[in-house]
């Protein structure tokens, strides 16, 4: 019981990282068709925020993750106003390939001028507490990941429910030139969706270093890639998906290590990329796949 | 309030409407009648910054033609587009509380919003039902109390007939009958041209993205030949 209940928490864990990932693709994506490749780097930023942090500012580790998770909203903000500007209104390849070539540029820049080798961080020993809940015995890591995911996805539910900026860019998913026709400027639109995507990328960048330990240059590709199985899975665009997915990912990856027999362990990402396209043959776009416009019935 | 001086709108390479100039008075209602193709939608999405033009835009003396899109709508725009466009994932609230986002009277909005409900019962019984949900004429009356919610100058009604029952196109006239008996200033692009006429102050006829007549209403829909022009009927 106490091992099940365990399992779970630990699939709560994971899926609350996945699903805060997918998130921050899933919100540039809803507005500007966009699959940001480069959410990674964000990460990557957070993570050397952390070692810069720890080494020249303070010890303290709520400071260095603020450090991080600011670092990483202006990282995110400064790639919108840099890179994707420009191709905002270029067809779906151009933002892909531009995606593409930024996170290239932005890992040289780390392999260049910090370091190819992973860099430790000790700072959030906070989060590598055991505690002891009804009786289970998890790690403060769970917890924290688990509450805080749950919170700012509540946060984030209730910002874009209830302020005219949330309501434009859920509007905006679905036709972004009638929200300008409103009046609402197209520039705070996206900023506001890569200002979100980076505050998720800086959550999530706490939560991948406290469990690793380091940092490298290539921190963020693993996590984006299951982030994007995660969007894949929960329907492209859907901002609900994208939560669903991130669990489901994190649920369907517990599952298969706790169930695959030792010896097949190292197959796991095997069964659970069968299980996904399982999950795709069942739902070729997604579980909660954005409604298509069907057009007007004139 | 609105002068528009030879407009050309451009779809890629193709000229769509060849140099036209029209005026729209304050509190007036002016049409802009013609078949299929004539370029009066061309026009409106010029207008509103969304179509490639050249030529002159004004609205009460400001130059409107350099302008962005949300710039030319904080100028005092404000369009009902063909097709009506509701945000169909949006309630019919959240739609018209879009609609009012340039304004920074948030207690006013709200109170606007209850306004239309007032108005318009049916959006009111349906306030926080997906717009997409709605009937076509219960789209349009929200797509029109929507470009209403910012307080427009001038309010560009694209086609606000079109595809609906007639039952249905009857309260969508008398509804801009009434906002021109308030004083809106109204241009009105339609395919009707008699229900248009009968609202209108002056018109102007498009055929082939050219100016082919224009006069008082009254001047116009007396002359036979052009209604059967634009009615099809002889």
């Amino acid at each position: 019981m106490e091992y099940a209940a365990q399992q779970t928490m630990n699939a709560l864990a994971f899926g609350a990282e996945y699903a805060l990932l997918a998130l921050g693709l899933a919100i540039v994506f809803s507005i500007m068709g966009l699959v940001n490749f480069a959410h990674g780097e964000v990460i990557a930023v957070g993570g050397y925020t952390m070692v810069a942090f720890a080494a020249l500012v303070t010890a303290n580790p709520l400071i260095i993750i603020l450090g991080a998770v600011g670092a990483c909203i202006i990282a995110s903000l400064a790639l919108e106003r840099v890179a994707f500007r420009p191709v905002r209104y270029a067809d779906a390849t151009t933002g892909l390939l531009t995606a593409f070539g930024v996170s290239m540029v932005l890992q040289n820049l780390f392999l260049l001028l910090v370091s190819p080798r992973p860099i430790a961080v000790t700072s959030l020993y906070f989060l590598d507490w055991p505690m002891e809940i009804f009786g289970i015995r998890v790690s403060s890591l769970q917890v924290f990941e688990s509450v805080s995911t749950v919170v700012v996805i509540m946060a984030l539910m209730m910002f874009l429910r209830r302020t005219t900026l949330g309501l434009a860019m859920r509007a905006a998913s679905l036709d972004f030139e009638m929200v300008r026709l409103m009046g609402i400027k197209a520039n705070r639109v996206f900023a506001m969706a890569f200002m979100i995507s980076g505050l998720l990328a800086g959550l999530a960048c706490i939560f991948i270093m406290a469990r690793r330990g380091s940092v490298d240059p290539h921190l963020g590709f693993n996590p984006v890639l299951k982030a994007f199985v995660a969007c894949v899975v929960g329907g492209f665009g859907s901002l609900p998906g994208a939560v669903l997915g991130g669990f489901l990912l994190g649920a369907v990856e517990v599952g298969m290590l706790v169930l695959l027999p030792q010896e097949y362990g190292g197959m796991k990402d095997a069964f659970v990329f069968g299980i996904i396209g399982l999950v795709l043959v069942w739902r070729p776009d997604g579980i909660l796949s954005p409604t298509q416009e069907k057009g007007d019935k004139l | 309030m609105l002068t528009i001086e030879n407009l050309k709108v451009f779809h890629g390479p193709i000229e769509a409407v060849h140099g036209i100039s029209l005026t729209v008075g304050k509190g007036k209602c002016v049409s802009l009648l013609g078949p299929n193709g004539a370029g009066k939608t061309s026009t409106i999405s010029a207008i509103c910054g969304v179509a490639s033009c050249t030529g002159t835009i004004r609205l009460e003396n400001v130059d409107l033609s350099t302008k962005q899109i949300e710039a030319r709508v904080r100028s005092g725009i404000s369009v009902s587009p063909e097709g009506r466009r509701v945000f169909s994932n949006l309630s019919v609230e959240e739609n018209l509380i879009l609609g009012g986002a340039i304004r920074s009277d948030l207690t006013e909005v709200k109170k606007d919003v209850s306004k239309w409900f007032d108005t318009f019962p049916i959006l009111g019984e349906r306030s926080k039902q997906p717009a997409g949900t709605l009937s076509g004429g219960e789209q349009q009356m929200l797509a029109i109390a929507r470009a209403l919610m910012s307080k427009p100058k001038i309010l560009l009604l694209d086609e606000p007939s079109l595809g609906l029952a007639p039952m249905i196109v009857g309260q969508i006239f008398a509804m801009i009958k009434t906002l021109k008996a308030e004083g809106m200033t109204i241009l009105l692009v339609e395919q009707n041209a008699h229900q248009a006429l009968q609202l209108s102050d002056y018109a102007y006829i498009l055929n082939n993205g050219q100016v082919h007549a224009e006069g008082t209403s009254e001047i116009l829909g007396n002359s036979d030949s052009l209604m059967a022009e634009l009615t099809g009927i002889t």
